[in-house]
């Protein structure tokens, strides 16, 4: 009783094609062009059969201009589309996106599913999806959708450290099963090319500063700070800049620490808080001796960069850059 | 039956004022007088006890005080070897230089002494007001399970908290303080007034608290569901972490214990007139009500205090006045002294251990989950010692008009109530009429027949609890079979992998049954020792419990465990369309069985012993009556989630409506209960669509505002 699996039936409208309409087209040709009668009939039949939502696997080839509509819960994936210029037609907790995800923005028409982990069955039965694209963490409630195709595609690190070809290779794939390598091909150049762009703005405005660490707040003690595996390596890597760590995260790319553990830090190392930061916290922060003695903000750099979606793909490492570029850096190397 | 109450109880009721009034006496007097006796079970507390003059300590009693000493002295020892432990683990210089003065040291070295320092400050002296607090609070309503848990003191401050932090958080940055008070004055008032109709009556007094702690935890449930942008943040606050970043929290207590003793002082004396008898202490002069609402500022006050600094921190307060009770301090100012120092060394101990622990599970543990699960053993040991209260008395909230009532109407409109939440929903379009059965047939019925078969149950066991225990605050969640099924599924969820297990949903089941089963067999252990309202104690302590381990869950962050949470809510979203016929056959099963036992219940209704001279076998009837109830509750939780206040609220408002012989307030309450789940079911699905409030939570607030509602409708002469 207690399952969060669906069994799904067949229960899609199925647009009946008019088939009346089909044979009286067909019939009213003459006879004497037989063969020709017989090839225009065997297509007519064919165009006639509309695809039931349900019937993946008797797909025709969508005409090039048709988009295939995909469910993401991944926001990681529906970020990446959406910068691609192919947003899916739906994803999960829309209402808290400009909170943690920002860049890009959604388009009014993506419809939010609910909570990502537990997506809203009824809503999902209504939406005509063609394709799921998520990864295991969405493996169970991949049955909501009933029997189209599920692919899994995760931007994360492969080894120790994230590289850039952790983000290139998953976009390409992203290309490919929406038929538009041209348009991954395309946007992961743009890319490339937005986040060099980036780095020289950065290297402009402050030249001094080459090292940078990451943390986010959960509350004014306990922290995370990203390491190696994140996705903060290959963007500050890209920018020529390095990321400094202490210690080896977990799986998930980061690892927590207390307020005490960021005096470990070099004194030229500027430290980035990523929001979203609560004004309770931050006043808490600010009330915090340990904060107060460590001095960021004046003897120390640091800076406060806007939402970007740990997990995210390629257009969080673009958003991320963008940021970087445009951040105001506060104390030490930075004044 | 519940209105037809003879004068036999009101005789019990009158004698138990007196036994409430005395209760350090009362107390002292049961604890000697049953270390005197050396057969128990035929001591009968019913008729009150006579004034008993002061019994000669003999050996027993020194022996059982010595076991006391010894608990006393152990728990000073295991929280200096804790903090030690903990001192040999982080702190790697001399333990000299732990107390310089913060600007000597060296940043790291520092950021650990305040973690190491100023935490064992804050917990010492945060557990220390908790615990005096509640000997305040016991004080004033002279009942020996009051505490600022029990009571809902702290999560009333904590809600006026949360309320401010979403909506000003300039506010709650620099007037924290004074929101939590008014938060706190508020929750305690709900209580009172939940309670003030059967006169402090103490199981009402703690049940009314449990009522007003589950309404204002809905409320907040629904909020942070609600607004879950601005949320970002309050789960940790909430959650009780004493770790420090600075030493302005120390301060601010310290100030608060010194203020807090020197209010106190004049209090005193008349706080110890006030112990022997309203009436006494009215002649000698005392301004008893000016006092008590002192006292109740006072608690206020300093538990707004404790919780805006550091969280909700429960059962320390409870812990702390009842070893004081156990240790049978009788004059007041050294029971406050003793409070302090126990309450201090408990939360000290607590936040130790979760701080050294936290390198072993790698994750934050916030001393106020620990205290939430090192409560229900607390409490099934205080009711243990409390056995000798036989509180059999039952008091009346709600008297209704015995009307016929036509069932089959009832019937028609759960029905139509069910077709109308099918019909009317929000879609992908927005809001609507269905037209589009596949779907309604698919996702909508099977989640309304659910939340009605799981309506129906929980409202028969209310029925069922309320006429055993006969106490009218009594419902299946309070006995704890709902939060024990609750916690079988989420320690399996988390152990059976481990184990080798695949955590599916027919393992799940089974560790769920088995949690619900080992609650079952500790109640029916612990109902051949105690009068069965003290039963009805233990549910909290095991909710408690749950909502520790619960707490730990949602902060360790694992996303799978999301899912969990919203079912621990109680909500329908698992209904499937070949399982709900399922439940609606346990349902009705259940249900015809629990009909079987109405004569025998009727008759159980009128006290244990008419019962047995009318020849109904008291015990076996209860036990299977209570086993029925088990598995009522364990069906519809396995089903639908822990769910409150259906059972709690229900049979009264099928008693108001008329249906007041259990005869006819068993079916109909079968029936509300079914269409009231159906209605909060169809709201938590729709107001926030896609996103679903559990049904649960809508029924916890909307039982909640019943039971508010309910007070008014109190009739005056119920219990002179």
């Amino acid at each position: 009783m207690f399952s969060v699996l669906y069994k799904y039936k067949f229960s899609r409208l199925i647009i009946k094609p008019s088939v009346s309409d089909c044979f009286n087209s067909v019939l009213l040709k003459r006879k004497g062009w037989a063969v020709i009668t017989a090839l225009v009939f065997t297509t007519a039949l064919t165009a006639c059969q509309q695809p039931t939502t349900g019937q993946k696997d008797a797909r025709v080839d969508q005409p090039d201009n048709v988009k295939i509509n995909i469910a993401s819960p991944d926001w990681g994936n529906a970020a990446t589309l959406t910068a691609m210029g192919y947003p899916p037609i739906a994803t999960g907790d829309i209402r808290v996106w400009d909170r943690w995800v920002g860049t890009p923005k959604l388009p009014t028409s993506t419809v939010d599913v609910g909570i990502r982990y537990q997506p809203n069955a009824e809503l999902i039965a209504q939406l005509p999806v063609d394709m799921v694209v998520d990864n295991f963490f969405y493996e169970h409630a991949r049955s909501l959708y009933g029997d189209v195709p599920a692919e899994s595609i995760m931007f994360a690190a492969k080894g120790e450290s994230a590289t850039w070809a952790d983000y290139t290779e998953p976009t390409r794939q992203l290309g490919k099963l929406i038929d538009e390598p041209k348009l991954a091909e395309d946007y992961v150049i743009k890319s490339h090319k937005d986040i060099n762009l980036a780095g020289a703005r950065l290297q402009q405005r402050y030249p001094n500063i080459k090292k940078f660490a990451v943390v986010q707040f959960a509350d004014a003690n306990n922290m995370r700070m990203y390491v190696a595996n994140s996705l903060f390596q290959p963007a500050l890597s890209q920018m020529q800049k390095e990321l400094v760590v202490l210690g080896l995260g977990n799986s998930y790319g980061f690892v927590p620490i207390r307020m005490g553990d960021l005096a470990q830090l070099d004194e030229d190392v500027c430290l980035l808080i990523i929001d979203p930061l609560s004004p309770i916290t931050r006043a808490e922060i600010k009330d915090s001796l340990v904060w107060q003695r460590l001095s960021y903000g004046n003897q120390r750099c640091m800076g406060e960069l806007p939402p970007v979606w740990i997990y995210g793909g390629m257009s969080s490492l673009v958003g991320l850059a963008h940021n970087l570029s445009t951040v105001e850096l506060k104390g030490g190397a930075a004044s | 039956m519940n209105t037809h109450i003879d004068n036999h109880p009101q005789h019990l009721n009158a004698n138990n004022t007196n036994n409430i009034a005395n209760p350090m006496t009362s107390l002292s007097t049961s604890q000697s007088v049953e270390l005197s006796k050396q057969s128990p079970k035929t001591r009968q507390q019913s008729s009150g006890p006579p004034p008993t003059p002061p019994q000669p300590q003999n050996v027993s009693s020194f022996i059982n005080s010595w076991r006391l000493w010894a608990m006393v002295i152990t728990l000073i020892l295991l929280s200096l070897w804790s903090s030690w432990a903990l001192i040999a683990q982080e702190w790697t210089r001399p333990i000299s230089e732990l107390f310089l003065p913060s600007s000597q040291l060296d940043i790291a070295s520092m950021a650990t002494q305040l973690h190491l320092v100023a935490t064992s400050i804050v917990a010492l002296l945060a557990g220390g007001l908790l615990g005096v607090v509640s000997i305040l609070l016991q004080q004033l309503v002279k009942n020996p399970l009051a505490s600022d848990t029990t009571l809902g003191v702290g999560v009333g401050a904590q809600l006026a908290m949360l309320i401010v932090s979403l909506f000003l958080p300039s506010l709650a940055i620099y007037g924290g303080v004074y929101v939590a008070f008014v938060g706190a004055i508020i929750s305690m008032g709900l209580v009172f007034a939940l309670s003030a109709p059967s006169r402090f009556n103490p199981l009402i007094l703690i049940l009314a608290g449990l009522v007003v702690n589950i309404l204002l935890a809905a409320v907040a449930n629904v909020l942070v569901l609600f607004f879950a942008e601005r949320s970002n943040g309050m789960l940790s606050w909430a959650a009780g972490f004493l770790a420090q970043n600075s030493w302005s929290t120390s301060l601010m207590l310290a100030i608060t214990t010194i203020a807090m003793t020197a209010v106190c002082l004049p209090l005193l004396k008349p706080l110890t007139l006030m112990s022997l008898d309203d009436m006494q202490a009215k002649r000698l002069g005392v301004p008893i009500n000016g006092i008590r609402a002192t006292v109740v500022l006072i608690v206020a006050i300093v538990t707004a205090l404790v919780v805006s600094e550091v969280g909700l921190i429960g059962f320390i307060g409870l812990g702390a006045a009842s070893l004081v009770n156990a240790l049978g301090v009788s004059s007041i100012s050294k029971r406050l002294v003793a409070a302090f120092g126990l309450g201090a060394l408990l939360l000290w101990l607590t936040s130790n251990v979760a701080l050294l622990l936290e390198p072993i599970l790698s994750m934050q543990i916030p001393a106020g989950a620990m205290t939430g699960i090192l409560g229900a053993p607390l409490i099934i040991w205080l009711i243990l010692r409390q056995r000798r209260e036989r509180i059999e008395t039952v008091i009346p909230t709600l008297t209704g008009k015995n009307t016929p009532v036509a069932y089959w109407r009832w019937g028609l409109g759960v029905v139509v109530m069910i077709v109308l939440a099918c019909l009317f929903v929000q879609d992908v379009n927005g809001w609507g009429v269905s037209t589009d059965w596949a779907i309604t047939e698919q996702y909508r019925l099977p989640r309304s027949l659910s939340a009605a078969a799981t309506g129906l149950m929980l409202a028969v066991a209310g029925v069922l609890l309320q006429t055993l225990t006969r106490n009218p605050m009594a419902s299946p969640e309070v006995l704890g079979v709902s939060s024990g099924a609750a916690l079988g599924v989420i320690l399996g969820f988390l152990l059976l992998p481990s184990l080798g297990f695949s955590a599916g949903a027919g393992t799940l089941l089974m560790s769920g049954l088995s949690g619900a089963i080992a609650v079952l067999l500790l109640i029916i252990w612990l109902a051949r020792r105690v009068s069965s309202g003290y039963l009805l104690l233990v549910g909290i302590g095991i909710a408690a419990m749950m909502d520790g381990v619960m707490h730990m869950v949602k902060l360790s962050g694992d996303p799978r465990l999301e899912a969990m949470l919203s079912w621990l809510s109680g909500t329908t979203y698992s209904a499937q369309p070949s399982t709900v016929w399922y439940l609606i056959g346990i349902a009705l099963v259940l249900f015809a069985l629990s009909l079987l036992f109405i004569k025998p219940l009727r008759v159980l209704g009128l006290g244990t012993g008419v019962a047995r001279t009318l020849g109904v076998a008291v015990t076996p009837v209860t036990i299977a009556l209570l086993a029925l109830v088990a598995a009522l509750s364990t069906a519809s939780t396995l089903a639908v989630g822990p769910l409150s206040f259906i059972g709690l609220m229900v049979p009264h408002l099928a008693t108001s409506l008329g249906a007041v012989r259990l005869e006819r307030q068993l079916p109909l309450a079968a029936l509300l209960g079914a269409g009231v789940m159906v209605l909060a079911d169809w709201i938590g699905r729709y107001v926030i669509f896609p996103y679903e409030l559990p049904a649960g939570t809508v029924a916890a607030i909307i039982g909640g505002a019943y039971f508010l509602w309910l007070i008014r409708k109190v009739p005056i002469a119920v219990s002179r």
